[in-house]
């Protein structure tokens, strides 16, 4: 059986007190080569892996990555009020709030046995939902909206530990602007996201990034929506990759392809990557570049597999998503691409390093459990895990071993 | 030669059509709603026509499932797991189910199109399906949105209910060259009838009736991406306080063999209003919570 350490979470105590919007964290150091966190101390040994697994009492079996893994989880007390998580390395996380249809605020957890969920940020509207979370480390990056069905989303991005949040960029207003949430990426010291905007000639597509420590958008790519959308951006050092949609006259269909661009040379060309016209999500680190593509004829947010890029060679190859068929929402970390699976009884990742899937775990159909929307980020997995029996989610995360390491080093 | 399975399904299906449905004009949804006490999800009961319909439509569902089985399409899906190539869709227009994959399937060929108001997903399915009926090329629609509001009463009540967008499908649909004979569209309250738990299986037989048996899509009303919800529609990527959603489902892949491989494929048109526009596919048990966390209902 996967270890499992559950953090306590004295949240009742917190929530709604004006006192307790401020970060808290603990500041890490400012160079993100030595950002990197370690993994919390293990307090049992790591299990034996086995060539032949076997279902534990609780009936999940273990499967070769999940016997280097231990698995902690944040109390079901709180995780029921939870709306979204992500991971970015030095945090699991999550927005939430007592309202009854609206998750406004964000709160993070720094893992380990100890940790508690801490509010980063109180959302003075509180008819609104954080709907997407992400970044890089304690950079952080997240979307708020009404959920009143207005139209409006705001961009906010809290550089680092301690500093107030900036808003980044926000919905123009005007029915005629798409209102898609912006999809965005972060590597320190750089963020990119993509969002709609007014534009003279209709509304635009813009690719945009900014960088510490003044975090001024440049539009790097723009696009008349009529004619395209740019979405789904990730950035490696100066390296960004991203997808363009480009709809036919009638847009009845599309070609979607994948993007690569280096931010340090001024005015460079992106380079097209796949030759397919189904490349989306792309995804970039130190090992290289993936995305996924749908079957021809479908959305590109629908279940799809994933593609590898060759930078020698110029050539894509499918790679192996471990029990999975389809994938969706792929994420990236140092290492390891995590994705939202088609089956929730599994749970696997890619090594980009040693270049195959690493299965961690698999229910029995019949238990009811399973694993619900994954995503990694540096070097922390995290996911929503459900017990079949009808109790709240709990959302549960892990560290992955580290570049180079196919065992968690010891403390 | 046609394999003896898909004749004996054919066959039954012509039987099953002729006797699961009463003229439109007798069984036919009420065309204005009374005021009557809501159920789960908002929605006025069903009236005791409107139920005997969906009576009769589970009844003949049921016999078309089980005349497949009988002729030993049941077994297929069991013996093979993985599709020996891509689905086989009739982009000609005339639907068909797929016998040389090892996964049986079927597909209609439904073009999507977007939700021209935010309260209009229950038009822009009646015009997807509208737009199937009256076999209209891909650009072109056969009936307005605002049209078929009118017919479904979206705009009096700023929403679509599952009677009301029956009764416009049946007026948007009706005399068209694909409407089947003796068909007639109809609402139907969910419901667990193998006592299984759940009501993914029922939702995959009740799919492969409409599209493999009498060849029209079905509506399906679902919360696509609700707060705290294990589940959503692969269209609907971000959480929404959605009061509720209509997506056009045509087509279908395996027969139930429980939640891991069944899927419903869809056609959804909220681009703009929280989700996206095209064609997806997700798998039934996900399509059959998320109904579940409505209004349980079906139109078909």
């Amino acid at each position: 059986m996967i270890g499992i350490r559950r953090t306590s979470a004295l949240v009742v105590c917190v929530i709604g007190v004006a006192a307790c919007t401020a970060a808290t964290p603990t500041r890490l150091v400012s160079e993100r080569a030595s950002r990197a966190p370690t993994a919390p101390a293990p307090t049992a040994p790591a299990p034996t892996a086995t060539a032949s697994p076997a279902p534990s009492p609780t009936g999940e079996f273990v499967l070769d990555l999940g016997n280097e893994l231990t698995v902690w989880t944040i109390t079901p007390e709180f995780t029921a009020t939870v709306l979204e998580h992500a991971s970015i390395g030095a945090y699991v996380l999550l927005s939430a709030g007592p309202e009854e249809d609206a998750a406004p605020d964000l709160w993070a957890v720094t893992p380990g046995p100890s940790s508690e969920p801490e509010l980063l940020w109180r959302n003075e509207q509180r008819d609104r939902s954080l709907v997407k979370l992400g970044g890089d480390l304690d950079t952080i990056l997240f979307v708020d909206m009404p959920v009143t069905g207005e139209v409006g989303w705001n961009l906010w991005l809290i550089p680092e530990d301690g500093a107030d949040a900036i808003l980044l960029d926000r919905h123009p207003g005007g029915a005629d602007v798409p209102s898609l949430v912006p999809s965005f990426t972060a590597y320190q010291p750089r963020v990119a996201w993509t969002a709609f905007d007014a534009g003279p000639d209709g509304p635009v597509s813009q690719l945009l990034t900014a960088t510490a420590p003044d975090w001024e958008p440049q539009v790097v790519v723009e696009r008349l929506a009529s004619e395209a959308e740019l979405w789904f951006p990730s950035v490696y050092g100066n390296r960004l990759v991203y997808s363009e949609v480009r709809y036919s006259a009638d847009r009845t269909s599309d070609e979607r392809h994948a993007y690569l661009i280096d931010l340090a040379v001024p005015g460079a060309e992106p380079l097209r990557l796949d030759a397919s016209g189904l490349a989306t999500m792309p995804l970039i680190n130190q090992f290289g570049i993936i995305w996924k593509e749908a079957d021809p004829g479908f959305n590109m947010l629908n279940w799809g597999v994933l593609f590898r890029y060759d930078p020698d060679s110029g050539q894509a190859e499918r790679i192996g998503t471990g029990g999975q068929e389809y994938v969706n929402y792929p994420s990236i970390g140092e290492r390891f691409a995590a994705w939202w699976g088609e089956d929730p009884l599994q749970l696997e990742v890619y090594d980009l390093e040693l270049g195959r899937a690493r299965e961690i775990v698999r229910y029995p159909a019949s238990s009811g459990r399973g694993v619900v929307r994954p995503h990694v980020g540096s070097g922390l997995l995290v996911w929503r895990y459900h017990d079949g029996e009808g109790s709240a989610p709990e959302i549960r995360y892990a560290y992955l071993p580290v570049p180079g390491s196919n065992r968690l080093d010891p403390p | 030669m046609v394999p003896r399975r898909i004749v004996v399904a054919m066959t039954s299906i012509a039987l099953l059509l002729t006797a699961m449905v009463t003229p439109a004009a007798a069984a036919g949804p009420a065309r204005t709603p009374p005021p009557m006490e809501r159920v789960s999800g908002g929605e006025r009961p069903l009236t005791p026509q409107e139920r005997a319909l969906s009576d009769r439509k589970v009844a003949a569902a049921e016999a078309y499932v089980a005349s497949v089985r009988a002729a030993g399409g049941g077994l297929s899906t069991l013996a093979c797991v993985t599709p020996n190539g891509a689905p086989d869709v009739d982009t000609a227009g005339d639907p068909t189910t797929t016998s040389t994959c090892y996964v049986p399937s079927g597909f209609l060929p439904v073009q999507a199109r977007n939700q021209l108001k935010s309260t209009y997903c229950g038009p822009a399915v009646g015009q997807i399906i509208a737009n199937y009926a009256w076999a209209m090329k891909s650009n072109t629609n056969k009936y307005s949105q605002d049209t078929i509001a009118t017919w479904m009463l979206t705009n009096q009540y700023g929403l679509t209910n599952a009677p009301e967008l029956a009764a416009g499908l049946q007026k948007a649909t009706v005399s068209s060259p694909r409407f089947p004979a003796n068909f007639a569209w109809g609402a139907l309250d969910m419901r667990d009838r193998s006592g299984n738990g759940n009501i993914g299986d029922e939702l995959q037989d009740y799919v492969r009736a409409a599209v493999s048996g009498w060849k029209m899509p079905l509506a399906i009303p679902v919360k696509p991406h609700n707060k705290y919800s294990d589940f959503n529609l692969s269209s609907w990527p971000n959480p929404v306080a959605s009061p509720g959603h209509w997506i056009t489902a045509y087509g279908w892949y395996s027969y139930w063999t429980g939640p891991t491989l069944p899927r419903i494929y869809y056609a959804d048109s909220s681009k703009n209003y929280g989700g996206g526009t095209g064609t997806y596919w997700d798998r039934t048990s996900t399509i059959a919570n998320l109904i579940a966390e409505h209004t349980k209902r079906i139109v078909w």
